[in-house]
């Protein structure tokens, strides 16, 4: 219930899966099989979806070690600069390393929902 | 499908209406439904609402409502001013009826439904929506809006109506505001609708006030769950930000007071769970005292009791209400040391412990250990600032709070230890993974005490653990295993921390895991051997527990369960302490070989795995006579079975399944019937295919773990004599190159052998100095000239071939421009084979990534290959992809315009002539190509890429404002639509722009432009 209220960050429609989502719903719109006020419930739907299942469903986990090179704090953003960064993945302990990482990280309420 | 004729009277429409709820076949209902829609959507479907709404049948009177909905949303724009009041009067005239005459309450219901949807579309014309309506059930008859003025106060009217016009009005208010939410605020259109709903606060507190003591005319009517489902909604638009709604505080202390009805339970618990997570700063500090005292009394102390006695199913609502007031209140909890919070906190540790295992029967477990993580979460930042600002303070709380974590960290461990084998396999298999996440969960918990508690928390399970051991008590000594692995990414190498890892690994409980029949359950076994690789680091440190270790681990392999995990912890543990191994590397592939001979046929993954391990301890060896003797003992393995895998091809009857050699190539050896056995040249096919996976393997296992200096100034034939002189090693490589080409001859239909050729042949590419898998570069040259079109899986090969250019570095460079002067007809004589450039997109992609690496970093070749016709077909194929639909081979299409409009070189005239002229000649096209996707034809998430080589051009080529404007007044172009004076605007823009990252800006608009308004929907 309180769901319906609360408001989702629109960042998911920059990874990958969302781009992809958008550019299917240009083509639906292109071939005029939807309008785009449903083109536009969609995408809000997906930001209240992908948020909902990466939280709660996907549960493979990784961690990782490094040297934490900056770090911020700005409106309610936290951004990290890792160097040297090793990611163990917990499906066989395979190992990932990157000579920089940045870690951007919101709160999971939005700041207008506290 | 036969249409259903349109009805012709009202009896017939009924009739339909009637036919929907009927047990009709999905078809019959869908043609049904497709003529009801097609009348509501006709002119005469007002006439139709009107004329059913005074039908007896609630299901007709429904559809009557939802008539005058699809209306008010379709065609309600034209009416006139008159005609929308005079409707209105009527719907509340219908709705008034609706109490009167019997209809069911889903009629009333979606009447106001009805009203909302008038509302928000006629709001100019109904102002004050709610106490219009309540002025109208005061009167009993649907009021002119104007009438407004004389009507009595609302607090009056509302104190006058009856429960059943008072449950009504509370509905309505309840639709309003929950349609209302779902409209966006900011919007102009909707900025009316939202001032109107946030006039009626006051109106709906009043309200609402009343629905939590109604009048004593009918108590079978329950207004107080409606006034709680309709304040909830009120709250969580207040969530919304506005600061308009403060009437409805007055509420929270009427909602409270249901909690003491017990049929209003839930929904009051839900209620105040939901302000709490949501939206606590709605409750003030007098209300969380009223919640506190709440949780004190009596009352909350039964509920309590119910949901730890495992009586979860009404009580759950409470705790997860105690759960959202700890997560609301966690920091004055944590730090306050009264007795109330320390009481609650206690509570809360105590629905860790509740009866039941977590996820199957206790659903507590999960959101208490949820509050938990924030608990200590809160707990570590709270103590770092306090540690420097308020360290007397810190003295105060952080003992009481460490001991709450006490009382969690052994409620953990007790509800993560499985339950009985029989009982697991009894649950589903969501239960199943819910309770292997829980434990997932439990681990994390475990990693953030740690950042507090350090080395007693390791010491708490360790004790814990030969506690247990010692009672034989072995689903606590895993659980205690699961725990202590659960930190080892925390623990560091220091002696402490080694001092209790060494109590463990030389308990007996290391004794006892290598007996295959002894007392320990699979689970434990599991866990020990996990527990194993996930500190392979300590035995690094702690070489005189790594054979029995290994001993161990080993001796698990050929275990149908432990076969798995055993050769990952081995792999795991021989890869990080090959230098301590390398003496044992002849026992070692001993113990490999008797597997093999033993008749028991390893998984593959298991034996891959093992391979590796071996191969990461030959590595190690310092003596180069040894290391590459050990290495051609474990490398005879596989090329026997190369070679058996051909012969047994070649002559079918070979095939003995008695022989653990052949075996290798069945699926399931122990359970396969003769009737399931597989064709001898399917067998022989997987024979082959796990040989080249181990030497796959071995290949990895072989690559150096320490970082060498690259010489970029050493002298090319030093380079190059270095591997050539060594003979054996020479002789080494050409027996796997001569086991990969035989395998891939005779069985040259198979992709998955091109596939791990490739990745033994990637695996040398990373390396620095000489070694078994890392072959010459004309040697790798041959082989990929030895592919054609027909090679399955080329897109891998390509792949392949683009690494290889990358690892060039390392050779004798003088050879590299032959090198790639022989592959780069190669690889573009397989793009000229391709029927369509985008029918294998692999090809197309990796192709011109190989291209573009080529003419990156050795334009001389790229640009001298001979014939010119070959070149020119390239930049016709980059031009053909540029223009396509596949995204991937579009991005590397994109890439290499880039790469090509900034190619120079300042040391060659000549070259650069040539250069120049390519570009002269095809910038034109580029840009033609370029302005057609901005047109509209690049999809969306194409753009940036696609802006890429435009900015190039303008920053790098005195013609691209000429290109660019031919381009846009090109016939091709495809947005006719827009006027020339945009196009001419845009390239102003960006050529005023010179590359500027603003540049994808304004090529994003001017592509948003180009394709219409329909496609601004998205940011």
């Amino acid at each position: 219930m309180a769901n319906n209220a609360t408001t989702y960050y629109d960042l998911y429609r920059h990874s990958s899966i969302g781009q992809m989502l958008t550019d299917a719903l240009d083509d639906l719109i292109g071939e005029e099989r939807i309008d785009p006020q449903l083109a536009m419930k969609v995408l809000t739907q997906f930001d209240r979806v992908i948020t909902e299942v990466l939280n709660e469903k996907v549960k493979a986990r990784l961690s990782f070690k490094g040297s934490l090179d900056t770090y911020r704090f700005c409106d309610e953003v936290w951004t990290f600069m890792i160097k040297n960064v090793t990611f163990k993945l917990d499906n066989g302990g395979t190992s990932v390393t990157a000579d920089k990482v940045k870690i951007v990280s919101c709160s999971a309420k939005k700041p207008d929902d506290k | 499908m036969e249409q259903i004729p349109l009805p012709s009277s009202l009896g017939e429409v009924e009739a339909l209406i009637n036919a929907l709820y009927q047990p009709n076949p999905p078809e019959t209902i869908s043609r049904i439904q497709d003529v009801l829609h097609r009348l509501q959507r006709s002119p005469e479907g007002w006439q139709l609402a009107q004329s059913l709404i005074a039908n007896p049948n609630n299901n007709i009177k429904f559809f009557a409502a939802l008539t005058l909905i699809v209306k008010l949303n379709r065609d309600s724009d034209g009416m006139s001013e008159d005609d929308a009041k005079e409707l209105l009067q009527k719907v509340i005239g219908w709705f008034l009826q609706s109490l009167v005459d019997g209809s069911g309450a889903f009629v009333t219901k979606k009447l106001c439904t009805a009203l909302v949807t008038y509302f928000m579309r006629f709001s100019q014309l109904w102002p004050h929506p709610l106490r219009h309506l309540l002025y109208s059930l005061d009167i009993g008859r649907g009021m002119p809006v104007e009438g407004l003025d004389d009507a009595l106060p609302a607090n009056v009217i509302v104190g006058n109506l009856d429960r059943r016009k008072l449950r009504a009005a509370i509905w309505f208010t309840a639709s309003l505001v929950e349609e209302i939410t779902k409209t966006d605020m900011n919007v102009a259109k909707y900025m009316p609708v939202h001032k109107g709903l946030q006039d009626s606060v006051a109106d709906a507190t009043c309200l609402l006030a009343r629905g939590f003591s109604p009048p004593s005319d009918n108590p079978a009517l329950l207004t107080q769950e409606d006034a709680l489902t309709c304040f909830q909604s009120w709250v969580m638009y207040w969530q919304r930000g506005s600061a308009k709604l403060g009437p409805l505080v007055a509420l929270v202390d009427p909602a409270m007071q249901c909690f003491a009805d017990e049929s209003l339970f839930s929904a009051t618990a839900e209620l105040f769970s939901d302000i709490l997570s949501y939206c606590p700063s709605f409750l003030s500090e007098e209300n969380y005292n009223s919640l506190a005292a709440l949780f004190d009394s009596a009352w909350a102390a039964d509920h309590y009791k119910e949901i730890v006695d495992g009586h979860e199913d009404g009580n759950i609502a409470f705790g997860l209400l105690m759960l959202a007031y700890g997560d609301a209140k966690v920091l004055q909890l944590m730090t306050g040391t009264d007795d109330r919070s320390q009481r609650f906190l206690q509570r809360l540790s105590g629905l860790l412990a509740a009866e039941g295992y977590p996820v199957h029967d206790d659903y507590i477990f999960v959101p208490a250990l949820e509050f938990w993580s924030t608990f200590v979460e809160t707990m570590i930042d709270e103590a770092f600032t306090q540690e420097s600002d308020h360290a007397s303070e810190l003295l105060v709380w952080r003992p009481l709070a460490e001991q709450h974590l006490t009382t969690v960290l052994m409620n953990c461990w007790r509800k993560i230890q499985w339950p009985p084998v029989e009982t697991f396999a009894s649950w589903d298999s969501a239960e199943r993974t819910g309770f292997t996440d829980a434990r997932k969960d439990v681990g994390d918990l475990l990693q953030s005490v740690f950042a507090l508690k350090g080395l007693p928390l390791v010491k708490f399970f360790v004790d814990l653990l030969l506690r247990s051991l010692e009672l034989q008590i072995w689903p606590e000594v895993e659980a205690c295993a699961y725990c202590l692995g659960s930190l080892s990414d925390c623990v560091s190498d220091s002696s402490n921390y080694d001092i209790e890892l060494g109590r463990v690994f030389a308990s007996p409980l290391f004794e006892l895991l290598g007996e295959q029949r002894g007392p320990l359950p699979l689970r434990l076994r599991q866990t020990g051997l996990s527990l194993i690789e996930r500190y392979s680091e300590y035995f690094e440190r702690h070489a005189e527990y790594l054979p029995h270790a290994l001993n161990l681990l080993f001796a698990a392999v050929g275990d149908a369960q432990l076969g798995g995990p055993s050769a990952k912890a081995i792999s795991t543990l021989c890869s990080s302490c090959r230098p301590i191994l390398t003496s044992e590397a002849p026992t070692f592939i001993r113990h490999y070989q008797t597997i093999r001979t033993s008749g028991l046929v390893l998984d593959s993954l298991a034996e891959e795995r093992i391979v590796l391990a071996i191969a990461s301890i030959i590595q190690a060896i310092p003596d180069k006579v040894q290391k590459m003797q050990a290495f051609g003992q474990l490398l005879s393995f596989f090329t026997s079975d190369i070679e058996r895998a051909v012969q047994l091809k070649a002559n079918p009857g070979m095939l003995n399944l008695s022989d653990p050699n052949f075996l290798r190539g069945v699926e399931q050896p122990s359970s396969a019937a003769p009737s399931q056995v597989p064709p001898a040249e399917e067998i022989a096919l997987q024979i082959a295919l796990r040989a080249l996976r181990c030497l796959s393997s071995m290949a990895k296992g072989m690559q150096d773990v320490k970082d060498h200096v690259v010489d970029i100034d050493d002298d090319d034939s030093q380079q190059q004599t270095k591997q050539a002189n060594n003979a054996e090693l020479v002789g080494v490589q050409a027996t796997i190159l001569a086991a990969m080409l035989q395998t891939q001859e005779t069985f040259a239909s198979s992709g998955e052998v091109v596939e791990i050729i490739c990745m033994i042949l990637k695996a040398g590419f990373s390396e620095t100095e000489p070694g078994p898998f890392v072959f010459p570069a004309e040697v790798v040259v041959d082989f990929f000239l030895k592919q054609g079109p027909a090679t399955p899986r080329l897109g891998t090969v390509l792949s392949t071939a683009c690494s290889f250019v990358g690892s060039l570095y390392r050779g004798p460079r003088m050879y590299v421009p032959n090198h790639l002067s022989r592959l780069l007809p190669w690889v573009i004589s397989i793009l000229q084979a391709l029927p369509e450039p985008e029918s294998d997109t692999e090809v197309a992609q990796n192709g011109i990534y190989f291209v573009d690496r080529v003419m990156t970093k050795y334009p001389a070749v790229f640009f001298g290959l001979q014939p010119f016709q070959t070149l020119e077909f390239f930049f016709m194929f980059c031009l053909k992809v540029l223009n396509g639909k596949e995204p991937l081979p579009k991005s590397a299409a994109a890439d290499f315009w880039t790469s090509f409009i900034t190619s120079k070189t300042e040391d060659d005239p000549a070259l650069q002539a040539t250069i120049t002229g390519a570009i002269e000649h095809l910038g034109p096209l580029l840009a033609i190509s370029l302005m057609q996707n901005f047109g509209g034809n690049a999809a969306r998430s194409e753009l940036d890429k696609l802006s890429e080589p435009l900015k190039k051009l303008v920053t790098g080529n005195v013609h691209a404002q000429m290109w660019l404007q031919n381009a846009l007044q090109h016939e091709t172009f495809p947005a006719h639509h827009v006027p020339l004076e945009q196009r001419i605007m845009l390239l102003k823009k960006i050529i005023a722009l010179r590359g500027n990252r603003d540049t994808n800006k304004v090529l994003r608009e001017f592509w948003l432009l180009c394709r219409g308004a329909n496609f601004s929907y998205a940011s």
